[in-house]
This record gives C-alpha cells, structure tokens and sequence, in this order.
C-alpha cells in the first residue's frame, strides 16, 4: 500500500490540511503540537475502519468542536493492483465515497464503499504489517511480530520459493513428539529406555544364574559317580592293606620275645656287676689301709728330726737377750744423770736472767717514779699559771695599744714638760714625784693633770676634747691592759713573758713525763712493776739460797745458756739411744717367744703323730685278722671272670635281636595301622559326601531347574527383541529429528537472511560495523551482538531497543516493499535516543526511504534534521 | 506273535522361547496329551506293551507338575506297561529324574524303568533289553554291550537304545555310537529280534534288516524334522516282524522361504498363512529376501501381525537385512512434502542408500517419517 495523499477537513481543530506523499523515500511532516499531525495518523485509521455512521466513541472525538459541521477525511492511497480515492464524513451530513482509479475506474458510495474498500484491503494488505509499521511515541518497545504474513511470504520468495506450510510445521511436530516418546529433552535416554535395557540385564542374569546353577547340578551329578567309584577303590585297598599288616604283626611279634630274652640276660650281667664292684671295694679299703700305716710312720720320723732342729737357734737368742737388755738398764742410769744436770744448768741461767731482769726493772722504776714527781710539778705550774701563749700575746698586744695610745695622746695630748731647774718635788696628779734638777719630765695630759709643786703651785692641765679622747682611749688600753695583766696575775708583759715560758715548760715536761712514763712502764701499772721487782728479787734471794755450791754457778747468763744448752744435747742424745736399745730389746724378746711356741707345737705334733701311727697299725692287724689280703685277691678273680661271662651272653643277644632291625618292622607296622586308618577315614568321608550330595541333587531335583530355565531363556528373548526394536526405533526417531532439525535450522537461517542482513545493514549505520543480530522463530530479534559482546534483547537499554525497534521495522518496509507492504508511519519516535545516535538513525532511515515510503510526523524538526533525501512538509495552523 | 508299540523322545517340558505363554501353554499339553494318545492306540491295537527309547523327559531337572502329570497320563491306561528307557537328556546318573522322590513316590504300577541291562520279562515269551545311559557322556557302546552274551535260546528280545548310530552319523570321536554291525550280528545270531532305538526326532529305519528302527518322537520339535509325529506299531514273531506307522502329532513346524520385491510379492506371503490350517497349532518360521516400498513394506507388516494372533507362533525374519525397505519416489510424492522437510527427506534416503549401521538406521528413520507423514496429512 502507498498513500498519496491524505486531506482532513474539520477534523477536529484542524479546518484543512492536505498532504501529498511521494510513493517512496521519507516525508516529514513538521508541526506543532495540536496542529494536527498526530490526526492525520488517526484519520487513516477512522477513515479505513468506521463506517460513516458510526457512533463510536473515538469516531464522536474528531467532530470539531467549534463549528456544527462533520469532520471529513480523504485519502487517495494505491495497494495491489488498485488506486482509490476515499472520502468520508462522519457527524454531519455523512457521506462515503469510493473512487476507483485504477484498475478498473469505478465509483461507490455508502456503505458498498466502505465494504468495497475492506475487501480491497482484505485482498491486498497484510494488517498487522500494518499495524506494526505505526510506530507511536513511546509505545514500541517490543518488537514486532512479523511471523506469517506478508514479511514471511516475501521472505519465502526471497529464499527462493523453497517455501514450508502448515503441513511440513505439523510434521515437524509430530517427529519432535515421536523423539520424546525415547528422550529427553537434553538427550538422555529416557527412564523406560534404561528400564526395559535394566530388564533385559536382569533377564540374562537370570538366566546365567540358573544355567550356573544346573551346571552346579550336572558337576554334582558326576562327582556323586566319581565319589562312588572312589569307595571302590578305596575298599579295595582297604583289604589289600589289611592282609599285609598280618605279616607284619607277626614279625613284630619274634622280635618282641628277643627283646624280653635280652632284657634278662641284662639282669644277669647287671648282678655279676654289682658283685664285682663290691669285692673291688673291700680290695680297695684294704690297700687304703696299709698304705695310711706306711704314712703315718714316715710323719713321725719327720717330726722329731725337726724337733731336734729346733734347739740351738734357741739358745742363741737368749744370748741376745741378757746382753741387750743389760746395755738397756746402764743407758737408763745414764739418762737420769744427764737430765739432772740439764735441769741445773736451765736453773742457773734463769736465776742470771732474772737477776739482769731486775736491774732493769727498778731502773725502769726509778724513771717512772722520777718522772711522775716532775710531771706533779709540771702540773702544778700549770695549774697555777695563767698565762698562756693566747694571754701573752693578748697582753702584749693590749701593751702595744697602750703604746699606740700613748703615742696618739702623746702627739695629740698636751704635754706638760716639766724642766726642773732644780731639784724640786712635785706631785703629778697626786703622786709625788721628785724632779732632779736638769731634767725634763713630760708628762701628757689626759683628761686632766695636775702637776703640783706642793705648796706652791698647782698646775691643771685639762686636756682638751680630743685630746681628752685620746686620753679617754689611752686610759681605756692601760685599762684594758691592766685588765688582761691582772688576768693572767702578772704586772707586766715581761712577767706575761716570763709567766707563758713557765709555763710552756710546764707543758713540755709534762709531756716528755708522760712519754718517759709511758716507755718505762709498759704495759704495767707503777705499782705492778714495783711488785714484779720485788718478786723477782725475793725469788733470787731464794736461789741463792737453794742452790748448791758444786758445781759452781757460771758468771755470765751467757755462759750459763752455753751450759745449758750442752747440757739439752747431753740429754737428747742420751735418750735417743735409750729408745734404740728398747727396741732391740723388744725384738729380742719377741724372737725369744716364737722360738719357745714353735718348740711347744712341734712337740705336741709329735705326740699326735705317734699315736696315729700307733692306731693305723692296730687297725691293720685286726683286718688282717679276719680276711688275709691274699683271700681278698681271689675273690676279685672270680667276681671278674663272671662278668666277662654275663657281658659276652648279653652282647651276642643283642646282635641277634639287631639283626632283626627290630625299628623299621616297628615303623612299617605303625604305618600300615596308620595307613589302616586313614582308609577307614577317607571311606567315611566318602560317604558322608556322598549322602550330602544325594541329598543336594534331591532337594534340587524338585525344583524342576531345567524348566525354569527354559522360561528364562524365553523371557529374555522376549525382552531382547522388544528392547532392541525399542531401540531401533529410538534411534530412528533420533536421526530423523536431528536429520529435520538441521534443516529446519538451515532453512530458518536462509529465510530470515534477507531480513536480518537488511536489519544489520541499517543498524550498522547507527551502531557500529561490528553489529550482529539473532532473529528468533517469529522473526523478531532476540539478541544483539556489538563490539564482540552479545546480549539478549531484552537486556539492551531503552535507547538501543528503540532504535533495534525502528530498524527492524524499516528493514521489513524495505523487503516487503515490492510486493506491496505499507508505509512507515512514525509519529514522533525516537524519543529514547540520544543526539548521536538520533544524527544516525536519520542516515537509517534515509537509506530505508531509498526503497519504502516512509512518513515521519513530529513537532520536533532537529529530531529528524539529519534524514537526507527527506521531503519535509510543514504544517501550521 | 507280540504287538507292542515302539516311540520315543517324548522329551516333556521343552519349551520353546519364540511360543508365548499361552501357546506354550497348549504346547506342553499336547506333548502331555500325546501319552494318552499313545496309551489308547496301544489298547487299541492290543498291543502287550510300549517302550519308550530315551529322552522321555527333556531334563533330570523338568519341573514337578511334568512328572506328575505325565506319571498321571501313563496311569489312565494301567492296562498298557510303559517301559522307559533314561536317554541322554534324562541319564540315570545320580540327579536322575527317574530316581527323584516325585517320580518314585507318584510312579504306577504300568509304569517299569529300564535301570540295567538285564532282562526284563514283558510278557510270556518276551524280554526287553535297555541300554539306559549312565550319564551325559558315556563312553561306550552301550547298546553292543547289552547285547553281549544274551543266548540265543528261543526267547523273543527286543532291544531299547538311544544315541545316533554309526552308519547314519559316522564320527570317529563318539565312543557311544551305536555300531549297526553287533545289532545286526546279534539279530543274525538271533539272539535280540528287534531294536527300538531313540534319538532321532523322524521315524527312520536303520540297515536293512527292518528290525532296526527309530520310533521319531510324536510331537514335532524343529523345523527341520522330516518325518516327525509317529509312533511305531510293532508285530513281532520270531521269523517275520511288522512294522507300521501311525501318526500321532498335533502340532506342525514349518519354515518357507520368500523372495519379496513387490506388492505381489507380499500377496504371495500373506496368501500362504491365510492358506495355513489348524493355524493354532502351527509354527511358522519365514525368511523373508529382498526390498520393498515403504508402502509394501507397512502392508506386509500389517499382515504378519495378524497371521501372528492366528498361529501358534510366527517366527520372523532371523535378521533385519533380509528384507530391506526402500523407499521410492511414490511414497513420498503423495505426501507433498517441502521446503527443509524435503531437504530432511533426501538427506536420509541419500544415507539410506549405502549400506552399514548408518544405513539401516536411516531405512527405519524414513520408514517412521513414512508413517509421520502418512498422519499429518490424514
């Protein structure tokens, strides 16, 4: 279908509009809002589908509301074979009418028109490609469904007439439904596929079993004969066996009775043995006997000859002894002198110490005595003296102050002198004093000084304030050293002097006493040393007396030390010798002891001896006495040859019974009653098995095996056809489907190609070169690849779906354009899309406009500015 | 003059896996049957007794209900003695089913097994000498060993066998073949004066004395018996012996052959098993050659699974290659298929054509499509 033109006439707010459309490209139709662009989309819509007279609400909505007059829509439009022109008017004097132009120029009006132009349209276009190619503002964001319909059918032709209907869609549901019966959607086998194989598994195990089980059977059945034929021959040796263990019995039996032969002839020779033996014994203690005389005699000779040794060693040492022992008693004598003489010698030189002792002890004493007299002394001029260095010089400086003092009152004090033309007295200040004539006396004046010739005149002299000061001052140090004078009891600084020297010997004296005191008494009081010298001297006074005259006292202490210390010498030596000869004397002694106790032992061996060889040689008589030693002999002959008698019976026996070979008769015969028995074991064993197995085969025989196993045979074969033709069928639907699939797939492929190229060619101009897209079944898009990365439709963004959306329905405008199709309508689109994409889409759209008539209502003209090769229409009020 | 009757490898309880339950069922109880058959003929041909030479039963280990009820069936004609000889399906070895308490508890008084070689007395006049096999694998001539030593001293023998014998089966490697010399030596000698063997499942005679014989068993058991179903009526006198033959089998195994290369083909097959009578109690074993039309192919199965709930069992082809289905042009045609359904369709006759698992496996996946296509458009 093609729309030439459309013209509304009071058509809502719009009082006319006409429109003309080129039969191809893009016309957009510019308008404000409410100018009427929207209804002249709605007006195709009215004028094709409600008859004149409709009362229909949307057709009520058109009738201007300002003027009583009925709204009116024409529209010359071209589809298949025929061009029309349609006209109606609703409201208001209504009216339809048709004319025809082409093929065939005809009119109608009313109702036949309206039906007419509905066959027409039933004949020629496909409606919901219609509907499909109006896009509204914001309404389409789903896709279209351009299965069937005029798109399916050009896409048909264009896949080259190899065109699929309803019966091959049936078919292909019928083989997918014939899939299912053996699998599963994703390709596993279906459950009663895996049952009827898991049955046919059972089947065959069944029937092994039962075959195991009769083959177990048969085995038993032929071991049962087996066994049977076993017993024969064991019977058979059985008897065999017993008649050779006869023989043996016998044998075994001769050789027995050698046995017991031998066993006695054991005996005999075991008596003669003993018998032996026993005179062997008596022959033994006799020759015992004799010989113990012989070494009892020989001891005794022994022992005397020893004792008789024994005595000049004795007589020897006794010698010794006496000799020894009298050198002992003279040294003892000897000793005791020499100490006696020691002892007097130590005293003498003890009493000449003490005498040289004393000297200097009373000496000593006499010092400390003396000592402690001038320390008394000492002490008491100290005691009185008081004056010390200190005072000397205080003294001495309170006199140089005096002298100052007097100096300054000197110099600052009047002076008097006094020249004495002749002898004269005077008084100065009170105190006569008497002038020689010719000479002067000064005097100094302080504070006031008379100077008076008694009866005569009376000077005073007052000193004036300072000199009166001096005075004061002079006065004050004569005070003061007066004072100090008088403290240390002295008039004057030569007597301070002389006092301090004093006293300062005092000092050093008492010192140098204390010292001398010290060093002579030691550590011992006055009166301790005093004793000590009056004991010593008591004690020499009473040496003196005590001692002898002889031999004299040496002079010297140092002679007596001489003296004595010889005399320690004499001692020791003395005494060293003393001991050496005790010692002698001790080991003389000693020897002495050993020699008697040896003797005394000897002598009593001796005694022993003799008497033990005294009772030997009885004994010896009285045996002899009851059996000579030649009887003895004898016997021992006999008792020997009747031995070698029995030994030589006995050993010919046991060489006979050796011959026998009496172990290996013994061996064989406990082998034969072994063997015997192990028969009689093996015989029962047979037949213990033999019933068990006859009882096995019985209770089997019973449950008919055989039978059974013909029935499983029969059910597995069963089972076998029916799972393989089960089988061959699955896999023959298998192969069909997929064979179809593919095809089917291929054939989808090819068919949508066209569409989908035309969609990709488009979109690639808004998209990139890198687009994809995936067409579903119903032709609709389902994914979208770009860059590499593919989405499903539904995951795109608003923007792209609306842009995915127009294109495809362009592509399909470009397609089913040759066969008729319809034209685009958009009525302001693109709403989603941004500036960008929006310069594209126009390059898309102008591109579809090459092969489709397109039709773009909008109040936004920069929205479509980038469409070239567009006719653009405005509409204004 | 004696008149016995002389069958065979009754084998009770063999099954056969291609009968379903139910004509197992009828099977097993004609088999059972024919012992009753055989009791009455012999009464009613006066015969003194019936030897039964070997493979009475189809193992020592056939279930109870099979002894029983055959012990039950030789027991409705307690006039007429069976002697049964052990065979090689039933030795007498020591899980015999001949010494299993079941047997020894129900057996009847008419009713003799042959344990040994020793004479039996019959009747007056006549002695029955079994060879019963000791075991599976005996490993000797047994029937020449009882034949051995018997004198020849006026007294009718009749000798019962089982195994092959050595001038119809010749194998060096068999120690138990019976040598038909000492047979016919010792009728020669006339010691024995007839042998009733058993073994082979067809009526055969053996030498050509005639009075060496295998009975057949009396119901067939495989297609590819050529006598089958008898019993053998034997007049015996010591210088003439009359043997007849009489059927006694219900049950008929046939087995054919079919070349089939069109619809006239699979007429031809489905005329045959229409043609079949006593269709119950038939077994039919076809092998069917050659390729058909999708079409042919959906008819003649129609067919068989009808003839199947007719017969007593219909065993098909051994082996799906025998009989290919080739689609042709036609059977597709009228389906009008397009577009990737007919792309679909040529990919799988191209793999349809060569031959391999592949190919079998798209022969059958063209055939469901056949049948796919059929409905859809129906």
């Amino acid at each position: 279908m093609r729309i030439h033109r459309i013209k509304l006439c009071n058509y809502r707010g719009v009082s006319q509009c006409e429109v003309t459309f080129p039969v191809q490209g893009v016309t957009i139709i510019e308008g404000d809002n409410e100018i009427g662009k929207t209804s002249l989309s709605e007006a195709i819509d009215l004028l094709l589908a409600e008859r004149d007279d409709s009362s229909k609400q949307r057709v009520r909505a058109v009738k201007p509301a300002h003027k009583d007059v009925g709204a009116e829509v024409e529209i010359e439009l071209s589809t298949g074979p025929y061009r029309f022109v349609y006209r109606k008017r609703w409201h208001r004097q209504r009216e339809t009418v048709l004319d025809i132009l082409e093929p065939q120029r005809s009119q109608a009006t009313g109702r036949e028109a309206h039906d007419k132009v509905r066959a027409i349209l039933d004949e020629t276009l496909d409606e919901t490609l219609w509907e499909a190619f109006r896009l509204k503002q914001g309404a389409q964001l789903e896709q279209a469904a351009f299965a069937g319909g005029s798109l399916g059918r050009a896409l048909d032709k264009a896949a080259g007439g190899d065109t699929t209907g309803d019966r091959e869609d049936d078919l292909w549901e019928r083989i997918t439904a014939e899939r299912e019966r053996y699998w599963t959607a994703t390709g596993q086998v279906k459950a009663d596929r895996t049952t009827l194989a898991t049955r046919v598994a059972d089947a065959n195990a069944r029937v092994a079993a039962l075959e195991t089980a009769l083959r177990s059977l048969d085995d038993d059945a032929a071991a049962v004969d087996r066994l049977c034929d076993e017993a024969e021959v064991l019977l058979e040796r059985k008897n065999a066996q017993e008649k050779s263990a006869i023989a043996l019995v016998a044998q075994f039996e001769a050789i027995q009775g050698r046995r017991s032969d031998v066993a006695r002839l054991e005996g005999l020779r075991d008596t003669a043995l003993a018998k032996r033996d026993h005179v062997l014994g008596i022959s033994n203690v006799r020759a015992e006997l004799t010989q113990r005389v012989v070494d009892t005699a020989a001891a005794v000779v022994e022992l005397e000859a020893q004792v008789a040794g024994a005595r000049p060693a004795r007589q020897e040492v006794a010698t010794r002894l006496h000799t020894v022992q009298q050198e002992f008693e003279a040294m003892k004598v000897e000793s005791g002198q020499a100490e006696i003489a020691q002892r007097r010698a130590t005293a003498d030189r003890d009493f000449l110490r003490q005498q040289i002792e004393v000297a200097q002890l009373s000496e000593r004493l006499a010092r400390a005595t003396d000592a402690a007299r001038r320390r008394s002394e000492a002490e008491a001029v100290l005691d009185s003296s008081r004056v010390d260095d200190a005072l000397v010089a205080r003294i001495e400086a309170a006199g140089i102050e005096v002298a100052k003092a007097e100096a300054a009152a000197a110099t600052g004090a009047a002076t008097i002198g006094v020249e004495a033309m002749a002898d004269v007295d005077l008084e100065i200040d009170g105190q006569a004093d008497a002038l020689l004539g010719g000479t002067t006396r000064q005097l100094m004046v302080d504070g006031s000084t008379e100077v008076s010739v008694p009866g005569l005149i009376t000077v005073v002299v007052n000193a004036g304030a300072e000199a009166q000061a001096l005075a004061d001052r002079l006065a004050e140090a004569r005070a003061t050293f007066r004072a100090t004078c008088e403290e240390g009891g002295v008039n004057d600084l030569a007597e301070a002097r002389l006092a301090a020297t004093e006293r300062n010997e005092g000092a050093r004296t008492l010192v140098e006493t204390a010292k001398s005191i010290t060093d002579d008494l030691r550590d011992l009081t006055a009166d301790a040393l005093a004793q000590k010298v009056a004991s010593l001297t008591a004690r020499i006074a009473r040496y003196q007396q005590e001692r002898p005259t002889e031999p004299p006292v040496p002079a010297t202490h140092d002679a007596a030390e001489l003296v004595a210390f010889e005399a320690d010498a004499d001692l020791q030596r003395r005494r060293e010798e003393l001991e050496r000869l005790e010692k002698d004397l001790t080991r003389a002694r000693d020897d002495m002891q050993a020699l008697e106790l040896g003797d005394a032992s000897n002598g009593a061996r001796l005694e022993q001896a003799q008497i033990a060889a005294a009772h030997e040689q009885r004994s010896l008589t009285e045996a002899r006495g009851v059996m000579p030693d030649e009887a003895i002999d004898t016997q021992l002959a006999d008792a020997e040859a009747t031995l070698s008698a029995r030994a030589a019976e006995l050993s010919e026996a046991q060489s006979q019974l050796a011959a026998q070979d009496p172990e290996t008769v013994e061996e064989l015969l406990r082998n034969a009653r072994a063997v015997q028995a192990r028969l009689a074991g093996e015989l029962h064993d047979n037949e213990v098995n033999v019933r068990e197995l006859r009882t096995k085969l019985s209770l089997l025989g019973d449950e008919g095996l055989a039978t059974q196993l013909d029935m499983a045979k029969s059910e597995r074969a069963h089972l076998t056809v029916t799972h393989e033709q089960v089988e061959a069928r699955a896999t023959a639907a298998k192969l069909l489907f997929d064979t179809f699939a593919r095809r089917r797939t291929e054939a989808h492929h090819r068919y949508v190609a066209p569409f989908r190229e035309g969609i990709e060619s488009l979109g690639r101009l808004v998209f990139g070169s890198s687009l994809g897209v995936e067409l579903a079944d119903d032709l609709s898009i389902s994914r979208r690849t770009l860059d590499g990365v593919t989405l499903d439709f539904a995951d795109l963004s608003t923007g792209a779906k609306e842009q995915l959306g127009m294109i495809s329905r362009l592509a399909c405008a470009s397609i089913v354009a040759t066969d008729g199709g319809a034209p685009v309508i958009f009525d302001d689109a693109l709403g989603w899309s941004d500036p960008r994409k929006l310069e594209r889409m126009g390059a898309a759209i102008s591109k579809a406009g090459r092969s489709c008539q397109i039709i773009v209502l909008t109040c936004t003209p920069g929205r479509y500015a980038s469409v070239g090769d567009a006719s653009v229409v405005q509409l204004a009020s | 003059m004696t008149k016995f009757l002389h069958t065979a490898d009754w084998q009770l309880g063999m099954t056969r896996h291609f009968l379903a339950d139910e004509a197992q069922a009828r099977f097993t109880a004609a088999r059972i049957e024919a012992i009753s058959t055989i009791g009455t003929l012999a009464m009613e041909e006066g015969c003194s007794f019936v030897v039964v030479g070997g493979d009475v039963f189809e193992s020592n280990q056939v279930e109870r209900q099979v002894v029983l009820r055959s012990l039950e069936a030789m027991k409705s004609t307690p006039d007429v003695t069976f002697y049964l000889l052990p065979g090689n399906h039933d030795p007498l070895d020591a899980a015999s089913v001949f010494r299993s308490t079941t047997f020894l508890d129900n057996r009847p008084a008419n009713v003799v097994v042959l344990e040994n070689s020793d004479p039996v007395l019959a009747a007056d006049g006549i002695e029955i000498v079994g060879a019963p096999w000791p075991n599976k694998r005996p490993l000797v001539d047994l029937v020449a060993d009882a034949v051995t030593g018997l004198p020849s001293d006026g007294t009718l023998r009749v000798v019962v066998g089982h195994g092959s014998t050595d001038s119809l089966s010749p194998d060096p490697n068999n120690p138990a073949l019976v040598v038909l010399g000492d047979l016919e030596a010792a009728l020669a000698a006339d010691a024995v004066h007839y042998v009733a063997l058993g073994d082979r499942h067809s009526t055969t005679e053996v030498g050509g004395t005639g009075r060496i014989w295998y009975s057949g068993a009396p119901e067939p058991t495989a297609y590819d018996e050529i006598d089958p179903g008898n019993v053998l009526i034997v007049e015996l006198s010591p210088d003439s012996v009359i043997v007849e033959r009489r059927h006694v089998g219900t049950w008929q195994f046939v087995r054919r052959e079919f070349d089939v290369t069109g619809s006239e083909d699979c007429q031809k097959v489905e005329h045959f098993l229409e043609d079949i009578t006593d269709k119950a109690r038939t077994i039919v074993k076809l092998s069917l050659v050659g390729q058909l039309s999708l079409a042919d192919m959906d008819r003649l199965e129609a067919a068989l699974g009808h003839a199947s709930d007719l017969l007593g069992a219909l065993e098909r082809w051994e082996r799906r290659c025998d009989l290919v289905a080739l689609p042709d042009g036609d059977d597709f045609e009228g389906l009008g298929l397009s577009g990737f359904a007919a792309a679909g369709l040529e990919d799988l006759r191209a793999l349809g054509a060569g031959a391999g698992e592949d190919s079998l496996v798209a022969r059958d996946a063209l055939g469901l499509l056949y049948r796919l296509a059929r409905t859809s458009t129906s």
